[in-house]
């Protein structure tokens, strides 16, 4: 984000002269990541930042800074927290980490076996009822749906080790 | 740009995650004999505030947040 302020002056000779004062300030958050040949093989080299190594002692500060900077999922987060037994709620919890997180949420949150068994329950018109997602009809409702408690555990699992992560 | 305090309540373990939750922001929390203030020197908005008083609302609502997700059992006040 750049914050720009500009203040204006007279000279002696009356023309009208600026100062302008910039001030940039660049959240860095997951460090610098490049490659590097060690012994002729290209490895990937992760150049820590100084608020990533202070971030991963200070969950709390990296969980505010996380939904400071990001109001949609702060807008998620705060509706789940409201409403944790909404299919809904817990559905775009799911939906936007995994968006974050590049379209897989990590197999250590949650298995692929029961994030799929949670999206099909949360679709699912027979199973999820009154507060389902319900945006992809066509879908096919599980054999032995997710219950509605475990659901919610999974989903506050998720969050919270996605806003803890540096 | 000036200085702003906001006056915070919460217990002592609450006001303690709260210190490190805003840990590298515009805001931080400091004591003032028994009372809990949270103080801007760096916030951008000048001669408004509410705007401020909006915007520290906003700041304690995300620690209630990362609080009472972090701390299930133990929800925010």
């Amino acid at each position: 984000m750049l914050t720009i302020g500009a203040h204006s002056f007279i000279r002696e000779d009356g023309t009208q002269g600026h100062f302008l004062q910039v001030t940039a300030s660049i959240p860095l958050e997951h460090g610098l990541t490049t490659t590097q040949d060690v012994d002729g093989k290209e490895v990937p080299l992760v150049q820590w930042t100084p608020y990533a190594a202070s971030a991963m002692r200070m969950p709390y500060a990296v969980a505010r800074r996380k939904l400071s900077d990001d109001p949609l999922l702060y807008a998620a987060a705060r509706s789940f927290r409201n409403r944790p037994d909404d299919w809904t709620r817990i559905e775009n919890v799911l939906d936007l980490i995994e968006i974050r997180c590049g379209g897989k949420i990590p197999q250590a949150w949650v298995s692929g076996k029961k994030r799929e068994l949670l999206r099909r329950t949360a679709n699912s018109y027979a199973e999820a009822g009154g507060t389902g997602r319900h945006a992809r009809p066509h879908y096919l409702p599980p054999t032995k749906p997710m219950s509605l408690k475990e659901a919610g555990q999974i989903a506050h699992h998720v969050l919270s080790e996605w806003l803890k992560s540096a | 740009m000036g200085e702003w305090s906001v006056k915070v309540f919460g217990p002592k373990h609450q006001i303690e995650a709260a210190i490190e939750s805003l840990s590298g922001s515009d805001w931080a929390i400091t004591q003032s004999g028994d009372e809990w203030y949270m103080r801007s020197s760096q916030h951008p908005v000048v001669g408004n505030g509410s705007l401020v008083a909006d915007e520290a609302e906003r700041e304690i609502d995300r620690i209630n947040l990362v609080y009472g997700l972090f701390n299930p059992n133990d929800r925010a006040c």
